[in-house]
């Protein structure tokens, strides 16, 4: 073991377990003062400003696929995939705008603490709660036994921790954070976890160019290799027209639909803090997906040879002082940690608040509720340490995977939810199931026809029967429609 | 029955049309900056096997011209455009 660069990451480590005591201060404060348990755990009080909501946000968004997976492929697959995963610096913007002033004036209004809840509140019956939740939970997980491999890996790859020590530690890690302090530990967590991501990729990024010799030498090299790595459609032709623009859809609205990154929006202060968050966001992914996936091509001119998923770690081992590794290692680990606890409390809180409570006991307490939150985040860290102790091949294909379903699953539906009046509540249901029963089937029996990648298939579906069931069943309920799109006074009686 | 919610138009929030409005000027500059992007890099970048402008900076064309420059041009102007024509909007 490699105690120069375990000292810097274990100080990293301990830095974000103070953080979430502070934040469980914060929290124990503001409750003691006569705010709702519910509330703060689950949305800080809906009193996040727009450094700590940009933070969060592109914390949560960025993972193990950003800082890992990615670059793997990229790895494989050379400059092409830049074309597909440069699309992400326009994802800050599009999700703020679209969606997050919406989010947000839903949470003030109705009170809702999820995802799931916005869907509930406005599309009112069971199937929709249970049909969230068992989309959440069939692709958060797989996404997140990604995480916690890619995280295992880079940790055994750099310093000889056993892969599934590092397993393990992550597993405690997040679930101390999630379990100490609830949405603003996590938030807290994620503004520092973020800081060290920006730090990590500023140093290693000038750090790789020189080392590589130059762009000129990079390009040189894989053109020299296989002009495919430089030009579509890539080895192999991976990449025709229509899968790029298939992957272009998917990680931008990836952000919109995701339940853990669009939840952030409903602790939003104010509409100042989604504009300011926006711009703060854009400035963040600029730096995170314009560099980052070109590093990960050009390590093949350096390394040839290695496990895709190696390829970043081995450049930080290689270009950066030993003491500045540990540093730098903190940023696919701060990614990692930050996205697997968003997914956790999002889990938990689809679980205990828009089915447990809502569904099974409405009368629940708030310490009952909080301890099944508690648990319920636990016992879903625990059967994903177990899932991860056997690591899958390409950490990519599981971030992909997840990507698709949530995306066919929860984009139209969102989306619907927030703007479009005329949605019913059984076009809601038909949208949700639709979508990612569509892409689950066609990812195992047809994947993606016509060379259109099979969440888009499932997105097309999800739209025709949300708008043709909408057109045939019965409107939403009045005080429902006031609610979300009615002037304020009236929406505040219809909250009554 | 429920009646048909375009019916009543004149209970609309305000700040759901100021949403409506943002969110449609939003995906529309979301597409053009993909379409010149992607446009981008179909025209320079695919079907090669050397730069049609001999790779400026030492990066294949299409990964300056379809990616850092509009990143950054279209950034500047997103900032422009949301600082002075997004409206604040009533949470409460």
């Amino acid at each position: 073991m490699k105690l120069e660069i375990v000292l810097p990451f274990a100080i990293y480590m301990v830095i974000t377990v103070g953080v979430a005591i502070w934040a469980r201060k914060a929290m124990a404060e503001s409750v003691a003062r006569g705010g709702s348990f519910m509330d703060e755990f689950f949305v800080a009080g809906r009193s996040v400003g727009p450094l700590i909501l940009a933070f969060t946000f592109m914390a949560t968004f960025a993972s193990a696929g950003t800082f890992i997976g990615y670059p793997g492929l990229a790895y494989r697959n050379g400059l092409t995939v830049v074309m597909t995963g440069i699309n992400q610096i326009t994802m800050a913007y599009l999700t703020f705008a679209l969606i997050g002033k919406r989010m947000a004036v839903i949470g003030h209004r109705t009170g809702a603490l999820t995802f799931t809840e916005v869907l509930r509140r406005r599309f009112d019956h069971p199937l929709v709660s249970f049909g969230a939740a068992i989309a959440i939970i069939i692709f958060f997980i797989a996404f997140m036994i990604g995480q916690f491999a890619g995280a295992a890996r880079i940790l055994q790859t750099v310093s000889g921790v056993p892969y599934y020590v590092g397993v393990l530690l992550f597993g405690g890690v997040v679930a101390v954070t999630v379990v100490i302090g609830g949405f603003r530990a996590v938030a807290w967590t994620d503004f520092v976890q973020g800081a060290f991501m920006l730090l990590g990729l500023l140093m290693v990024f000038p750090a790789f160019v020189v080392f590589g010799g130059g762009f000129e030498k990079i390009t040189t090299k894989l053109l020299t290799e296989d002009p495919g790595l430089v030009f579509g459609p890539g080895p192999k032709e991976w990449l025709p027209p229509s899968m790029l623009i298939s992957f272009w859809i998917l990680w931008v609205w990836l952000a919109v639909a995701n339940p853990a990154t669009a939840v952030r929006f409903l602790a939003a202060k104010n509409s100042k803090t989604i504009h300011q968050g926006l711009i703060i966001g854009s400035i963040m992914a600029l730096i995170f997906y314009v560099p980052m996936f070109y590093m990960g091509a050009g390590t093949r001119t350096i390394f040839p040879g290695i496990a895709p998923d190696v390829a970043i770690p081995n450049i930080y081992m290689a270009t950066l002082p030993i003491w500045f590794v540990g540093i730098a290692l903190a940023a696919p680990f701060a990614a990692v940690m930050s996205t697997v606890d968003s997914l956790l409390l999002e889990m938990s809180g689809t679980i205990v608040r828009d089915i447990y409570q809502r569904y099974i006991n409405p009368k629940a307490s708030d310490v009952f509720l909080m301890r099944l939150a508690y648990a319920v985040a636990g016992g879903i860290g625990i059967l994903v340490l177990v899932l991860a102790f056997q690591p899958p091949k390409l950490i990519a294909n599981l971030v992909i995977y997840f990507g698709g379903g949530v995306v066919a699953a929860f984009a139209v539906p969102i989306i619907a939810a927030l703007y479009w009046r005329w949605a019913t509540t059984w076009g809601a249901i038909a949208s949700i199931f639709g979508g990612f029963l569509t892409y689950i089937l066609l990812d195992i029996y047809y994947k993606n026809p016509l060379k259109i990648m099979s969440y888009l298939w499932g997105v097309g579906a999800s739209f025709v029967l949300l708008y043709v069931v909408s057109k045939l069943t019965k409107p939403s309920d009045k005080s429902t429609l006031d609610l979300y799109y009615g002037k304020p006074k009236g929406a505040s009686a219809a909250a009554e | 029955m429920a009646e048909n919610p375009s019916e009543r138009d004149k209970d609309i929030d305000p700040g759901f049309l100021v949403c409506v409005r943002e969110a449609k000027f939003i995906l529309i500059f979301w597409v053009v900056q993909s379409t010149v992007m992607i446009g981008t890099f179909l025209l320079i970048g695919y079907n090669r096997t050397t730069d049609p402008f001999g790779y400026p900076l030492g990066l294949p064309s299409w990964y300056l011209f379809g990616g850092v420059i509009p990143a950054i041009v279209f950034f500047v102007a997103l900032v422009y455009i949301v600082r002075r024509h997004f409206q604040e909007v009533e949470f409460k």
